[in-house]
């Protein structure tokens, strides 16, 4: 009877901290087609490793609520959770998720970096607020998916510091760690704009038309690898280069 | 540089319980574009005051998360909490959000009284999921708005129950509770469907369809009352009776 307003995919999502924010905001945005995020805040409260298995430790209990309200994928999302763990950590939570669910699972980082090797990058340049190690990690990520991390433009600040920037300025911190990022590495041929705590699509697509090459945000990539999964990608076009490639 | 992606407005949202989907896929999906929704699951298990209590202890800590992100506003959502908790200490609660915030704080209970007496009906009845006891203490909400609930159809559900309906057998559950109270209670003049957890919005327009009364449901009641004290309420057409009368 309400066939035409039921959600067409239903995806379940580990968000990385306590406030779901501007991860719904700019998915309800960029796609604003039936699909409903289910959302747990999983609440990341700083990045080291020892915080990311506290939030982890009640995974079963998350993906037992996400099961029954009927998802068809469980993505985790926040990318610094992984690489604060590392890749082999990281591909045995995925592993689990999968196998416990049943479903099909996988993680920002996943999305990111393969849907930079998809469309074509092979060397990219990252900016974020991430730390040394933590980027020391990320490179691995890529790496296994043929890409080269060929410079980090960073300013390592913690979640609870950056939560506190309002809008405007973050904004404009991921634009000019991002120009920095293209500007100080220019054999890159793709810029990889790390973090969701930033409202950053926007900022991608400007970065887009300045420098003339790939911007990779969390969000687009997200959309992109997560439609994949489900069988329902197209591209989409008025978002920036990694919603527009096949 | 950015302004134009700025949210215009940014609203704290307290959710009722543990995995958030329904309210933002429903309120980006009707919402005027630009406003950004900041939302806590509190994590409610059971129907029981004992629970409301313990999900409301760290309310201070939820507000400092929500207010260091520069909310303009914070609602409490989720009517059976403060129908559980009763008049008093409903109003002591929101008393405490404003006060510990310094900003505008409400609940979707308001909302839906409000809402009601704003668009001139005096007679409502109503049809949720909750227990008999529950809905004495709505009608105690809606007649301090001097609204009469002349009739409850309820079938009373707990939320593990709950929780596990399909969305379309849910979606289905309102519409056949709704339309039988108008259908037993026709000296009402509208109808309130309770509750978060079906796509409400849809079944309410189907229903304003066949019986030509108002239906009030939480998704449009809150967008209503947050528009107004925001100061940024017009008329939304396509989304019920609610949103379209001024």
């Amino acid at each position: 009877m309400f066939e035409e307003s039921l959600p067409t995919h239903k995806i379940g999502c580990l968000a990385p901290l306590g406030v779901i924010d501007n991860g719904a905001f700019e998915f309800y945005r960029l796609w604003p087609k039936r699909c409903m995020l289910v959302m747990i805040p999983v609440g990341l409260a700083e990045f080291s490793s020892t915080d990311v298995e506290r939030v982890f430790a009640p995974l079963e209990t998350y993906l037992d609520q996400l099961m029954e309200r009927g998802v068809e994928l469980v993505i985790q999302n926040g990318v610094p959770l992984p690489i604060l763990i590392g890749v082999d950590a990281h591909d045995r939570m995925v592993d689990h998720m999968a196998k416990y669910t049943g479903l099909p699972a996988t993680s920002t980082v996943n999305a990111v970096a393969k849907s930079a090797r998809e469309i074509g990058i092979r060397k990219i340049a990252v900016a974020n607020k991430w730390s040394d190690k933590m980027n020391a990690s990320l490179g691995q990520f890529f790496a296994r998916e043929g890409v080269t991390m060929c410079g980090v433009a960073n300013e390592a600040i913690a979640p609870k510091d950056f939560m506190k920037i309002g809008d405007a300025a973050h904004m404009e911190l991921a634009w000019r760690l991002g120009k920095q990022a293209a500007d100080q590495f220019p054999e890159c041929d793709g810029v990889y704009l790390g973090g969701g705590s930033w409202l950053c699509e926007p900022v991608a697509k400007a970065l887009e038309d300045a420098i003339g090459k790939p911007v990779i945000c969390n969000e687009a990539a997200r959309i992109r690898h997560v439609l994949q999964l489900v069988k329902d990608w197209k591209p989409i076009s008025g978002h920036g280069r990694i919603l527009a490639h096949p | 540089m950015f302004e134009e992606h700025l949210p215009r407005y940014k609203i704290g949202c307290l959710a009722p319980l543990g995995v958030i989907g329904n309210e933002p896929y429903e309120f980006y999906r009707i919402a005027p574009p630009g406003i950004e929704l900041f939302l806590i699951s509190v994590g409610l298990a059971e129907f029981s005051k004992a629970d409301v209590e313990r999900v409301f202890a760290p309310m201070k800590s939820y507000l400092d998360q929500l207010t260091e992100r520069g909310v303009d506003m914070v609602i409490q959502n989720g009517v059976p909490l403060p129908i559980l908790l009763g008049l008093d200490g409903h109003d002591r609660l929101v008393d405490l959000m404003n006060a510990h915030t310094g900003i505008p704080c409400t609940s979707t209970v308001n909302a839906v009284v409000k809402s009601t007496a704003e668009i001139g009906v005096k007679k409502v009845v109503v049809a949720n999921k909750w227990t008999d006891e529950m809905n004495h203490n709505l009608g105690l909400f809606f007649a301090r708005e001097g609204v009469d609930i002349c009739g409850v159809y309820n079938k009373s559900l707990k939320p593990s129950e709950f929780l596990k309906i399909r969305a379309d057998d849910h979606m289905g559950l309102a519409w056949q509770l709704g339309r039988k109270a108008l259908i037993e209670h026709p000296e009402a003049d509208a109808l309130y469907i309770g509750g978060g957890s079906w796509l409400c919005e849809p079944v309410a327009r189907k229903l304003e369809d066949e019986f030509g009364k108002p239906v009030i449901c939480n998704q449009t009641s809150r967008i209503r009352h947050m528009l107004k004290i925001l100061k940024a309420w017009a008329p939304i057409q396509g989304h019920g009776r609610l949103l379209s009368t001024n």
